[in-house]
């Protein structure tokens, strides 16, 4: 998104910058007859972007009560599925985190975006913003349309044992469709689970992924079956992220 | 569940309601009303998860090695690692008996005591020596409050009786051994042949023969050795640094002792039946309201115990976990 940002204000500069050396006839009158053409492309494009940027700021002015209010219902569930993992597992309440992401359209393609994540009440700053469909555990359970539970420490570090070779030479999809520098730069908590979520047609989503120092007779217990559907349910309710959303997190 | 694919696969958790207790949280969280209100329409019964889906629980051994060691098979239960240890303990006790009760049969058959009194009176024997060393083990409390001469004390009295029954034990054993050697210079004497005779020959045979008197001594000392191991055993953990087992006992043993004073001041605050003037009444007043203290007091302290008692739990996965 950075990099849209930045290419955006650098041709809307550019095109600025043509027009006012147009007007003050600089370098001279002559070097501009021939390139009418251009100068309309540049007012076009300094009009386009000035309109963009002020329909932009209306919008989220306009929609920046829902946002708000979409960011409080999530902290709320995700709090909430937090805490019942703390009581239902016993484990240390500041080591368990739970995360939302949801499927949506970048410049690159489709892309499961992070709608945010819980984590004793502190943001959470290591989980990816995006993640490539079937990529992690999340991207995994989305693509495959299935509750996936890993061992998620175990995992990374018997692979990283194993070495960079090793890793390579698995099929992507028993590698969680990471490359070796992704694998390495992952966030490691013991045990963590993805359920995919899907919408009233039956469609996958988005995702929810619950981590923590959990093991594997936990992440795949009745209780956290039952924790992942009232999470599940609520997301379900609350419907997927409003306009504006993914601007007001990516600024 | 997928063979090949990595990880736990399973159907995925359904948007099938909300439990109520995520809609309590929902609420404590500070939900809003239409939140809440949503929350409460989607809210669905939870059935209790049949006892065979939950993963096992760790079960109180109540009958094992660990108990005869003189551990807690409650605190036991939630420290695996600490149960082995005092399994071993428990084992190594249990050796210690047997052998015991085997020199005692032993010396019986020497003695020319029928097999089932030989037996009853081994047995006897060996729990004797069991419980013995049970109670010098179970003296090695490892508490700020022991001092360093109560524990010297213990070893020093174990060690002795270690050596004490290895003299004991020895004797029918070697008696036993030696009884070919024993027999034929009985024979050769024409004396009797009961148990004194045959202790007076073998203390002969040894006295001429220095092998004989090595072996005894040997055999001594590998009795003595196996009769002082559980204090070696219980001298080694009590060298290293206290285990979450024995903080745990620890903070249960305080919380005990808290609670038998609390319980004393509650029954001396008891007023006999029934009370009629003004100034009983105000007592009594005064009575209830310390006793409601009490009972404050005393959930309080339950509860500070569950908690301690969770931390140090905690403690030792956690620190089995980086061991690991």
């Amino acid at each position: 998104m950075t990099t849209t940002r930045l290419a955006r204000s650098t041709i809307a500069a550019l095109a600025g910058a043509i027009v006012t050396l147009a007007q003050l006839n600089l370098p001279s009158k002559p070097f501009w007859d021939g390139l009418s053409a251009l100068l309309y492309i540049s007012v076009v494009t300094v009009a386009l972007f000035v309109v963009y940027e002020a329909v932009l700021s209306c919008d989220q002015a306009l929609q920046v009560r829902r946002i708000r209010e979409y960011e409080t219902t999530m902290a709320h569930a995700l709090s909430a599925a937090v805490r019942l993992v703390v009581e239902e597992f016993g484990v240390a309440w500041d080591q368990v985190a739970v995360y939302h992401y949801q499927s949506r359209w970048t410049w690159r393609g489709k892309r499961l975006g992070r709608v945010t994540a819980v984590r004793a009440g502190a943001p959470v700053t290591e989980a990816p913003l995006r993640l490539r469909l079937g990529q992690g555990v999340p991207g995994s359970a989305f693509m495959t349309q299935e509750l996936i539970a890993e061992e998620w420490r175990d995992f990374a570090q018997q692979a990283v044992i194993a070495g960079r070779a090793a890793w390579d030479a698995r099929p992507s999809d028993q590698r969680y469709g990471l490359n070796w520098g992704e694998l390495n730069n992952s966030e490691r908590p013991e045990g963590q689970v993805s359920n995919p979520q899907f919408d009233n047609a039956g469609k996958p989503v988005g995702c929810t992924v619950v981590s923590g120092p959990l093991k594997p007779a936990d992440l795949t217990s009745q209780q956290m079956r039952r924790i992942l559907s009232d999470l599940a349910t609520t997301m379900k309710q609350t419907g997927p992220a409003p306009r504006g959303w993914w601007t007001y997190c990516d600024r | 569940m997928t063979g090949d694919l990595p990880g736990l696969r399973a159907a995925p958790a359904a948007a099938d309601g909300i439990s109520p207790r995520f809609a309590e949280l929902l609420a404590a969280y500070g939900a809003s009303p239409a939140e809440l209100n949503t929350a409460r329409d989607l809210t669905i019964e939870i059935t209790p998860v049949p006892s065979a889906a939950l993963p096992p629980r760790p079960r109180a051994h109540r009958w094992d090695l660990a108990r005869l060691a003189g551990a807690d098979p409650d605190v036991l239960a939630a420290l695996p690692s600490a149960r082995f240890r005092y399994q071993t303990l428990g084992g190594i006790l249990l050796i210690s008996a047997g052998l015991t009760t085997v020199a005692a049969v032993l010396a019986g058959a020497q003695a020319g005591i029928t097999p089932v009194v030989s037996w009853l009176g081994g047995l006897l024997f060996g729990g004797l020596v069991l419980f013995t060393e049970r109670l010098l083990v179970q003296a090695y409390p490892r508490r700020a409050r022991t001092t360093a001469f109560r524990r010297s004390l213990a070893v020093k009295l174990n060690v002795a009786q270690a050596f004490f029954w290895a003299m004991v034990v020895s004797t029918p054993i070697n008696l036993a051994i030696f009884a070919p050697q024993i027999d034929q210079r009985i024979a050769g004497q024409g004396a009797h042949t009961g148990l004194l005779a045959r202790l007076d020959a073998l203390v002969m045979i040894s006295n001429e023969n220095p092998s004989v008197r090595l072996a005894s001594a040997a055999l001594q000392v590998l009795l003595a050795s196996i009769m002082v191991l559980p204090t070696v055993v219980v001298a080694i953990q009590w060298r290293a640094r206290p285990t979450s087992y024995d903080l745990v006992l620890e903070v249960k043993e305080r919380y005990a002792m808290r609670r038998a004073e609390m319980k004393e001041i509650r029954q001396v605050t008891t007023v006999p039946e029934p009370v009629t003037t003004e100034e009983a009444a105000a007592v009594r007043t005064e009575l209830a309201e310390v006793t409601k203290r009490l009972t404050t007091l005393e959930a309080r302290m339950t509860e500070e115990n569950a908690e301690v008692l969770a931390s140090v739990i905690d403690l030792e996965s956690r620190r089995n976990r980086k061991a690991g």
